[in-house]
């Protein structure tokens, strides 16, 4: 029966997306109130997102899973596209109730930062319409029980990434990306906001057509976008959509292509090059976005589909090629991002290619998952998204300190930096936690969510040992470059550009920093008047330390929690949910016996964190100069450095290549080619029309000749025809 | 034979329209010898004459003079659908030129000689019409050319207009002589004269095709083709309307022109339809079709006078019109005959419209239509209507008759495809040299912005065809009935005395 | 036949020509363009209320003797015309008539700026456009001062030609007769052939006399086919009572499907058959250019659907294959093309060339789904297109003529409301979800993978690849619009530009409105859908569901 509680998983993504229109009307009545919608937007948002929790028979999730769509609302019977037979519904399962939670919150905390962060910016407006926009499309995202309204926000969310990367759309170079001069292979590696939000655009744009041709194939066959429909059709009869794209060979095809989708969104190679430019945005978007919701979209994808296909077969065969693609991709990518991260020296980048880096654990998970399926799916399912939900925690507050330390010393660069620790006390614990948290050094949240997911790589066996060996060096570098990103900031001297911070307290922030080449781009957040460096090194306001020190007790709670109870309670929810659509599978986590990579991922962690102890927080060992007095680690550096080249590959593969061509093909197959048919189509008929014209001599014999020759010609028909 | 049976049942409408005409034109000369010269007096009582003779040609056509019978036994003039329906559009050609003519002849002497010349033309085209004997037509024949050729070279001091006479003249005669000894031939071959005599079934035994049917059909055919403007037998054309007064022009390419195509009917689906000639002339009206659209619309491409772009495309709808002559159905005779009534008007509207231009910008050169669409109100818009209209836009009426011509082609039993996909490309590339003066009067920026002149008689006669042109184009139901009942009834003769069409299979 | 409404759709703007003509003449072109727009409204309210009353909807109007009878032979008959409304001519009816609403209020103050432009350069012809002066005209006409007689003679004309057109191009899409159809599609050229040759830029006596020509040669071809179907089935009726149907035409089939595809695809500017459309579309008024790009392009693909159904008695995977082959190519060309522009109205002229690509796509899968995707792709490019034709018109109006995207950047700074208008319309090109385009081309692209994964067919691996393909060639159009973008608004401003101002709200609530309308058909698809798909699936030739 319909009851007005239904309405209730409606409004959780409606409510941001009204009131972010809404506070485009507030703002003619003034930024304060215009800011003050927009929070309680979001506000209202999380509030009914946790109070899914209490509806109905969810908690614990048992057979009786509620599928919620427009039919039973409030007994409404309007449909999405009635004559296609599509309807617009929500899904309140665990796993979207928990990612909505996740994503709810944490845009409030965010949000209630940007209030402090974004102060005294221009276009606010913009900013908030877009911030409120992009939480109501990716709660839609979640909560979508079809493929095509899920389309809806996978494709909102991209574009509030576009526009909030490009958010200062003037393009100055203070709001740069990368360090301007850095080139690789001659294609620059310094973008403009509008040029790293097209970059993210497009390219999450290939992964989105992979994702939407595999949904079409597969609704070639189901006719239907409908998630539950799916689980149906596969229980309803042994002739379903799966076995049919399986007889066509279209099967695994398809998946991976959805799979592309996740590719694109969540910054996994190959098309993980647009996610560390679009640090070019405000910190807040950058901590929201690129952190902590839209990238672990494609994590939600997979964990979507991925029970989907393990209900379609029970055969390992048939999925298997699925499940190890995703698994491979993440745990390269995870290893490609940390190598990056480690020698990044721009704040924001370290912690874009960690994001990178961490979503190919989470990716890792969810493929080793499948490899075993019947026996522990759970495993790694449950041990990818309880990753999602620490890193979402942990990287958030992560990337809300970084923004206040930019904001704070008027550069983006760590080498800028150092020995913050004593002035900026709330932020320097704030970001130890968190950090320690990325680190995976117990008792954190990220220590067991990631060693969960190399448990389940060790579970898996076969081909999964590669990937397991490879997570484990990730895990070092991870834990290596966490402890550099803090040495470099908090320990050590101060650099010359905090001293003079420190002493110079009017005026303008940083006199020279228009002149400096490495200090031009550095202001980025510096928008506001009254902070960056003008007043000297300080704490952050409220409204800002306030959600990333939540972020960071949070963070110690779960850590705290997850061996006692929560991973498994976690594991249990997901377990009932898996096996309401048909897939038995038993929550198996067990410390003891999975000792052995537990303690080998501690290990490798704490090696890594003690040389970036040594390198950079004790400064015993001076890893600068060794790596540059070192051949062999000096390519290494720049190998890393320019990102494996790959970015500069992809301009010179595709976007070079298309604009010259684009050029090309116009000039010499446009111009030279197709219009000069309209000259010559005229001058055509001109060329017999004065061949005929010539025969106008206007001299009368010839006009008799003419006519006797006419005379010919008839005789000459009509003896022709008769003889025929 | 008393008077009022004489008029019974006005059966004697060609008699009357003749004789109001040929009165209006003495009294024309009448009061020219009595001194009164005024050009308006006998634009009036000559387009009185025309007015009336149209007024009674439509009663008939209309139903409300009696009805129209066809042919009756021996008699030299036929009053059939189809001298009625090219009546008509003859008189609305001489209406039209009566009236641009006025202000035409401001600057030339003996105005009243050309109204009466003028009228002795439309007589002789009204009785070419109706003539349904060999020698009548060719009497009426050159009652229409010889005052034509007076027209042509009106303007005495003009070295152009006498050389375009004497060229036409000169043609002329050598086709009058060609059509007479054609005649003769076929005299020679059926004993009568009478067309609707040839057909009846005593003539008919002979079969096969003689070198003298041959000949007889080829004279006959060249004689015709001078007035249809059929390439090759065109060449005096861009010349002569060149060289004549641009309103004469007018008359030529749709008055004469129109009329001989009646007689051409006539003789081509009756009297050939006679086994003596039971050959396949259909084809070669298709090639001639064909030579003339092609030579007609891709001479007038590089053209840059008006007057002669003009002409050629009055040479290529004479080609259009011979395709539905070649289709050889009812439907094809429909088809010409609607785009003959067209025609008249489209025509007669384009050049007389030229005429006005060319007469107050001084020159019949593309150039000197620059930005006359800024300068005049009328003329240009019915000059562009009329042009489009002869490019087969809709909603002109140039476009049903055309679309009727293809059609016809395509449906004809000769499979005619070629020629529709000839007479298609033909309408585009006309549309290019139409265009082409639309493009000069509109888009090109004039050398001056100073108004042009324009009389009260041009702009009636041009708003009367133009309103024409858009009526039966957007409404073209009424007249392709006429023409339609028109063919019929004409096809319905030609069975009743029991011939099927030669050579169709 | 309830109040004739389409009739009345059709022959009001018709009449109402004149009387535009003579408004604008006593009245001045204020007085002409409420006119229009309120005729054109009317028209737009006439055909969304026959769309209330039924599905289809039929008028039947004796305009020739019906049968042509004599004696011995009967005569073809060109049959009764009629207007007829259902699924598949709705949406595009409607499309065209909402974006000539919208043109004409917009076309005000672009047309003052044109003529009042043409009248300088005519005038004193070494006078150049300066950026952002207004000549004393201008200044006046903004006062709605004191306008010559000439001027409003030239706004006469110019509303007067653009009624026309607007009907022609619906009555095109309303036919229920081959001859009626090919009448109205020519009937569309002559007005768009004046207004381009008298209010256009450039070259434009050429440019619109190539328009002419190579459209007219499209039509020719397509009249061709027209005569050999009327032939062979004795019968123009496509569409009402005593339509034809699947006409046997033996042999002809091939040549009959070659002239119509053919002749219209020089309509739709598939590749190869654009020459015309690049130049015309950006030389011509730029509310023209809106009307002729969004408009009357696509009634190409309505007339290929329209004769599709009429022709092939079954779904012909082998056509389609070779259409949907040319469709994707059109996309891609379209679009790498449009990277390469500088001229800001040729750029979007080229990517419509390459969202006709959609279109012609969309027909060639001879799917339900596709079919489907084309109609709607015919209105969400409508919608986004004449945005953003309108938003190329608005920075020419408001910087002086500027039409080189090299001069322009950082635009979004002096005109917001601009720039946000233009990124929908964007959005909506590149098939952006929450926009129409995404529910064009989900179905259209749905209906190439029906066929690529329906695994029957040979075809079905070239039809996989062929889609896919044409789902990449989205990236593309990703690619060029937010180049545009960033090209156009983003960045600095440019010295030049930094006075520039929001245009008069004649000209920014059209384009606002069509923005509402592309989010809001992207939102709630049903409006569209739900009235097109019953009808695609009653579609003769069995396509795939």
């Amino acid at each position: 029966m319909a009851s007005c509680t239904d309405l209730i998983p409606f409004l959780v993504w409606i409510v941001p997306i009204g009131g972010g229109a809404l506070s485009v009307l507030a703002a003619r009545a003034g930024g304060t109130a215009r800011n003050i919608v927009a929070v309680v937007a979001s506000l209202v948002s999380a509030l009914l997102a946790t109070s899914l929790f209490f509806l109905g028979d969810f908690a614990p999730y048992t057979t009786t899973g509620r599928i919620l769509d427009v039919q039973t609302l409030c007994g409404a019977q309007a449909t999405w596209i009635a004559a296609l037979n599509l309807r617009a519904g929500v899904l309140v399962d665990p796993l979207t109730v928990v990612l909505a939670n996740v994503v709810a919150w944490v845009s409030f905390l965010i949000m209630v930062y940007s209030l402090g962060y974004m102060k005294g910016e221009r276009n606010l407006t913009r900013y908030y319409f877009l911030m409120d926009f992009f939480i109501g499309n990716m709660l839609l995202l979640v909560m979508s029980d079809n493929f095509l309204q899920l389309f809806l926000g996978w494709e909102g969310v991209g574009y509030c990434s576009y526009a909030l990367i490009g958010f200062w759309h003037t393009d100055e170079e203070k709001y740069w990306v990368g360090t301007p001069g850095d080139q690789s292979l001659n294609v620059p590696e310094a973008y403009s906001p509008t040029h790293a939000g097209m970059k993210a655009f497009i390219m999450t744009r290939a992964g989105d057509i992979a994702f939407l041709v595999g949904i079409l194939l597969i609704f070639a066959y189901s006719r239907t976008f409908n998630f539950v429909s799916l689980y149906n059709q596969l229980h309803g009869s042994s002739n379903n959509w799966a076995t049919s794209l399986s007889s066509v060979g279209l099967f695994v095809p398809s998946a991976i292509l959805i799979f592309g989708g996740a590719i694109g969104k969540s910054a996994q190679f190959p098309l993980h090059e647009w996610l560390p430019d679009a640090m070019a945005g405000p910190t807040s978007v950058s901590a929201l976005i690129h952190a902590a919701t839209m990238v672990n979209a494609g994590v939600f994808l997979v964990g979507t589909v991925g029970p989907l296909y393990v209900a379609a077969f029970s055969t390992l065969s048939e999925v298997y090629p699925f499940f190890l693609t995703v698994a491979a991709i993440g745990a390269f990518t995870a290893f490609l991002a940390a190598t990056q991260a480690m020698v990044s020296d721009e704040l924001k980048k370290v912690l874009a290619y960690s994001t990178v880096s961490q979503i190919g654990y989470m990716m890792l998970g969810l493929g080793v998952a499948g490899l075993s399926v019947t026996s522990n799916f759970d495993f790694g399912f449950t041990a990818g998204f309880f990753h999602l939900i620490s890193q979402a925690l942990f990287k958030a507050g992560l990337f809300m300190c970084a923004g206040w330390l930019i904001h704070v010393t008027g550069s983006k660069y760590m080498s800028e930096m150092g020995g913050l620790r004593k002035d900026l006390k709330i932020t320097f614990y704030s970001m130890l936690i968190v950090g320690l948290s990325l680190a995976a050094i117990p008792p954190f949240s990220g220590f067991w969510s990631k060693d969960s997911i190399l448990a389940a790589a060790n579970q898996a066996g076969g081909a999964a040992y590669v990937l397991f060996a490879l997570g484990l060096i990730t895990s070092l570098i991870t834990a290596f470059y966490t402890f550099r990103m803090l040495g470099l900031i908090f320990w050590g001297p101060k650099s010359e550009n905090l001293q003079r911070i420190g002493s110079n307290h009017v005026g303008s922030s940083n006199p020279n920093a228009q002149e400096s080449p490495t200090t031009t781009a550095a202001a980025a957040g510096t928008g506001s008047e009254d902070h960056g460096g003008k007043h000297g090194l300080h704490e952050a306001p409220r409204s800002m330390w306030i959600p990333y020190s939540i972020l960071a007790g949070v963070t110690v709670a779960i850590g705290v929690a997850a061996p006692i109870f929560l991973e498994r309670d976690l594991g249990d929810l997901f377990s009932s949910y898996l096996t309401y659509w048909g897939i038995t599978s038993v929550y198996s986590l067990n410390y003891l016996s999975d000792l052995l990579p537990i303690s080998l991922s501690l290990a490798l962690a704490l090696i890594g964190a003690y040389i970036g102890y040594l390198g950079y927080i004790k400064r015993s060992l001076n890893l600068s100069v060794l790596v540059k007095s070192n051949s062999f680690l000096y390519s290494g550096y720049k190998f890393f450095y320019h990102r494996w080249y790959l970015n500069s590959i992809y301009y010179r593969l595709f976007a070079y290549p298309v604009e010259k061509g684009s050029r090309w093909l116009f000039e010499k197959f446009e111009e030279k080619v197709i219009d000069p048919i309209n000259i010559e189509a005229p001058s055509f008929g001109g060329a017999v029309s004065s061949i005929l014209r010539r025969i106008q001599t206007g001299i009368e014999e010839e006009y008799i000749f003419a006519f006797g020759l006419g005379i010919a010609l008839l005789i000459i028909i009509f003896a022709y025809i008769g003889q025929i | 034979m008393a008077f009022p049976a004489f008029f019974s049942g006005f059966e004697a409408v060609p008699l009357l329209v003749t004789m109001i005409m040929a009165v209006a034109a003495f009294v024309i000369i009448l009061l020219s010898s009595l001194g009164l010269r005024a050009r308006t007096v006998s634009t009036g009582i000559s387009v009185a004459a025309f007015v009336i003779s149209l007024a009674l040609l439509l009663g008939k056509v209309l139903g409300y003079l009696g009805p129209i019978l066809g042919p009756q036994g021996n008699s030299v003039f036929a009053q059939d659908w189809i001298s009625y329906l090219f009546g008509v559009a003859i008189l609305i050609v001489s209406i039209l030129v009566a009236l641009s003519s006025e202000d035409f002849l401001a600057n030339i002497p003996n105005a009243s000689s050309f109204f009466a010349l003028l009228i002795f033309t439309t007589i002789g085209s009204v009785l070419l019409v109706f003539s349904t004997d060999l020698l009548m037509i060719f009497v009426a024949w050159e009652l229409m050319s010889i005052p034509s050729y007076v027209l042509t070279g009106f303007k005495k001091k003009d070295q152009e207009s006498n050389e375009a006479a004497v060229k036409y003249f000169l043609i002329s005669a050598f086709a009058s002589a060609v059509l007479l000894y054609g005649i003769s031939l076929i005299y020679v071959i059926t004993g009568t004269t009478n067309i609707y005599q040839i057909l009846s079934p005593a003539s008919s035994s002979a079969s096969g095709i003689t070198p003298i049917a041959v000949l007889a059909l080829s004279f006959v055919i060249a004689g015709f083709g001078i007035k249809l403007s059929a390439v090759p037998f065109h060449m005096w054309i861009p010349d002569a309307y060149q060289g004549a007064p641009t309103v004469v022009s007018a008359l030529l390419s749709a008055g004469t022109k129109g009329a001989t195509f009646a007689p051409a009917a006539r003789i081509f689906f009756v009297l050939f339809a006679g086994s003596a000639f039971q050959t396949d002339w259909s084809t070669a009206f298709a090639v001639l079709a064909l030579l003339s659209m092609t030579v007609g619309n891709f001479a007038a491409l590089t053209q840059r006078s008006v007057t002669r772009i003009l002409a050629y495309s009055s040479i290529g709808h004479g080609g259009y019109i011979l395709i539905g002559f070649a289709a050889g159905t009812a439907y094809g005779l429909t088809a010409s005959f609607f785009h003959i009534l067209n025609y008249a008007t489209m025509q007669t509207c384009a050049f007389l419209a030229a005429a006005l231009i060319i007469r107050e910008v001084g020159k019949d050169d593309l150039l000197a239509f620059d930005g006359v669409g800024r300068r005049m109100r009328i003329a240009p818009i019915a000059l562009t209507l009329s042009l489009l209209a002869l490019g087969g836009f809709p909603p002109l009426n140039g476009f049903w008759s055309k679309v009727f011509l293809f059609y016809s082609a395509i449906g004809s039993p000769l499979n005619l495809g070629w020629l529709a996909i000839a007479g298609i490309i033909n309408s585009f590339v006309s549309i290019a040299f139409y265009l082409r003066i639309v493009k000069h009067m509109y888009v090109d920026q004039p050398q001056s912005f100073s108004k042009l002149f324009e009389s009260n008689g041009f702009r009636v006669a041009l708003i009367i065809a133009s309103l024409i042109i858009v009526g039966t184009g957007v409404y073209p139901g009424p007249v392709i009935q006429f023409a339609s009942t028109t063919a019929t009834s004409f096809f319905s003769q030609i069975s009743s005395a029991s011939h099927v069409l030669p050579a169709i299979p | 036949m309830v109040y004739a409404l389409l009739l009345q759709a059709i022959i009001i703007p018709i009449i109402a020509a004149p009387i535009a003509y003579y408004v604008a003449r006593t009245m001045g072109s204020r007085a002409a363009a409420w006119f229009s727009f309120a005729v054109l409204l009317y028209s737009t309210i006439a055909l969304l209320y026959s769309t209330t009353i039924g599905n289809p909807v039929y008028e039947l109007y004796p305009w020739f003797p019906h049968q042509l009878s004599s004696g011995t032979s009967t005569l073809s008959t060109i049959g009764n015309f009629g207007l007829y409304i259902d699924g598949i001519s709705a949406p595009f009816s409607i499309t065209i008539y909402i974006i000539c609403t919208a043109a004409a209020l917009y076309s005000l103050p672009y047309m003052r700026h044109r003529i009042s432009e043409q009248e300088r350069e005519s005038t004193f012809a070494t006078i150049q456009r300066d950026g952002g002066t207004f000549s004393e005209t201008e200044a006046e006409q903004e006062r709605g001062e004191r306008e010559s007689p000439r001027l409003r003679s030239r706004f006469g004309l110019y509303f007067a030609l653009f009624l026309l057109y607007s009907a022609g191009m619906v009555g095109t899409v309303l036919s229920t007769n081959l001859i009626e159809l090919y009448f109205f599609f020519e009937f569309m050229l002559i007005p768009s052939y004046f207004l381009i040759a008298e209010f256009g830029y450039g070259s434009r006596g050429r440019i619109s006399f190539m328009y002419l020509l190579w459209t007219h040669i499209g039509a020719l071809l397509m009249l061709l086919s027209f005569l050999a179907i009327g032939t062979v089935g004795n019968n123009f009726v496509f569409l009402g009572s005593g339509a034809l149907h699947a006409p046997s035409l033996g042999n002809l089939l091939p040549w009959v499907i070659f002239g119509i595809v053919v002749g219209l695809f020089v309509k739709l500017a598939a590749v190869g058959l654009h020459i015309w459309l690049p130049y015309a579309h950006a030389e011509a008024p730029t509310p023209i250019s809106a009307l002729l790009s969004p408009a009357m392009i696509g009634i190409g693909g309505y007339i290929i659907i329209r004769m599709f159904t009429l022709l092939l008695p079954e779904a012909y995977p082998e056509i389609g294959l070779g259409i949907a082959i040319w469709g994707v190519l059109t996309m891609f060309y379209g679009g790498i093309m449009a990277l390469a522009q500088d001229d800001i109205k040729r750029l979007f002229a080229y990517s419509s060339v390459s969202q006709m690509g959609y279109i012609i796509f969309g027909i060639g899968t001879t799917t339900q789904h596709g079919i489907e995707g084309a109609v709607f792709q015919f209105v969400s490019h409508g919608t986004a297109k004449g945005i953003l034709f309108m938003v190329a018109g608005i920075i020419i109006v408001q910087a002086g003529g500027l039409r080189s995207i090299k001069g322009m950047g950082g635009l979004s700074q002096r005109l917001p409301i601009t720039a946000t208008c233009a990124m929908i319309g964007f959005l909506g090109l590149m098939g952006f979800p929450e926009t129409n385009g995404f529910q064009s081309e989900w179905l259209i692209f749905s209906g190439g993978l029906q066929q690529g994964s329906s695994g029957a067919g040979p075809l079905s691996n070239y039809w996989l690849l062929v889609s896919i393909l044409a789902v990449i060639s989205t990236i593309v159009t990703a690619a060029y619009s937010l180049w545009t973008m960033k090209r156009v608004f983003f960045g600095r401003l440019p010295e030049s530009l930094s006075q520039v101002k929001e245009g008069s709200w004649y000209m920014l609530a059209p384009v606002i409105f069509l923005a509402a309308v592309t989010i809001l058909l992207g939102v709630l698809p049903g409006l569209i859908d739900n009235y097109l798909v019953p009808t695609a699936s009653t579609l003769t030739p069995p396509l795939l569901p």
